[in-house]
């Protein structure tokens, strides 16, 4: 067995006593081995590691040491160090990344305008319209940047509740009256924080909700809008304060008949 | 071991060779470490790293007042035991 070998056993028996001490006693020991002569049995003269290891506890006095300040002062100090360092930026890349995951600034601004001939519902919150076929349809929503960073608004899904086809419009940023500035085809954009503006659903009702049989209805009571922020893409489904109900007298099948 | 230490600033692999040197041919090498160790611990040895033409640093060590102290106390107490020892097994 050669003299590191044998350094590293006994080092290894020793584990459990706080690194300087360690690396004191193995130094000591590493300069006696250098002082034998060349061949020296190291086993034979010196004994096993383990040996010399439990030899050297008894006659210094060292009782083996157990439990998480021991393992932690057995540990070099700059590696414990760099350790809590790497475990702190980790656990906070895993909180920055489940904030980000979970980040949602986007709200109902308390703007609405009803479509036409839409009137009040009857025992509910918000407007009821009645579904006509080809007729005009615009509903519009404002909506705004609550939170303290910008995210890029992408768009409003289609959803199997739409009952008109048209184009989605938007205002410039901060618009807070929908006359006040002439509307623009969507288009992604950034939304500052504090930040808001109108979305306006513009077209003409058409069957696309699969509504086969009259009398039934369905109720926007939250709108969908697409946004990204940062590398994360999300639908955030924005509560309306009036939710809108369109009723379908005689029905509105999907396919035409 | 202090009274090895008490001649002169030495080191351990020196202090195993005037123990063997003076008939104490049992003494292990991690012994001699180990109660290096603990004298240094308890304040009676104190030590220095120095350069050596022959590998690592060695570490010198050098007998505190303290140390002293315990040389003389534990050499009186030998003088007396041996003393007793001597009348009881003298014929």
């Amino acid at each position: 067995m050669i003299a590191e070998d044998y350094v590293r056993m006994v080092a290894f028996e020793l584990r459990d006593l706080p690194w300087k001490m360690r690396r004191d006693l193995v130094s000591e020991i590493q300069g006696h081995l250098d002082e034998l002569p060349a061949g020296t049995d190291l086993s034979a003269q010196l004994g096993r590691p383990h040996e010399y290891a439990s030899e050297l506890r008894d006659a210094a006095g060292l009782e083996r040491r157990r439990g998480l300040i021991a393992f932690l002062r057995a540990r070099r100090p700059r590696n414990v160090v760099l350790t809590v360092v790497a475990l702190t930026l980790i656990g906070l890349a895993i909180g920055a990344v489940a904030w980000i995951d979970s980040y949602q600034p986007l709200a109902f601004a308390g703007g609405t305008q009803e479509p036409l001939d839409s009137r009040p519902s009857i025992g509910q919150a918000g407007v009821t319209v009645v579904f006509r076929k080809g007729h005009p349809f615009e509903y519009g929503i404002t909506i705004q940047n609550t939170g303290r960073l910008t995210v890029r608004v992408l768009g409003v899904p289609t959803s199997v509740t739409n009952f008109y086809v048209g184009r989605l419009l938007m205002s410039k940023d901060q618009t807070g009256r929908l006359d006040e500035l002439p509307l623009e085809r969507f288009h992604p954009f950034d939304m500052k924080p504090g930040s808001f503006r109108w979305l306006v659903f513009k077209g003409v009702y058409a069957c696309t909700t699969g509504i086969g049989g009259g009398g039934v209805g369905v109720t926007w009571e939250t709108i969908g809008i697409r946004f990204g922020f940062l590398w994360r893409t999300a639908t955030a489904a924005i509560p309306l304060d009036d939710p809108l109900a369109i009723t379908f007298p005689k029905g509105c099948p999907s396919r035409p008949q | 071991m202090l009274a090895v230490i008490a001649r002169g600033e030495t080191y351990g692999y020196e202090i195993l060779s005037t123990l063997e040197g003076a008939g104490f041919d049992g003494v292990g090498d991690a012994s001699v470490y180990g109660t290096l160790r603990r004298l240094e611990q308890a304040g009676h040895l104190e030590s220095r790293l120095a350069a050596s033409n022959n590998g690592p640093a060695r570490k010198y060590y050098a007998v505190t007042p303290s140390g002293t102290e315990q040389l003389r106390s534990g050499t009186d107490s030998w003088t007396r035991i041996n003393g007793a020892l001597e009348k009881l097994v003298q014929p």
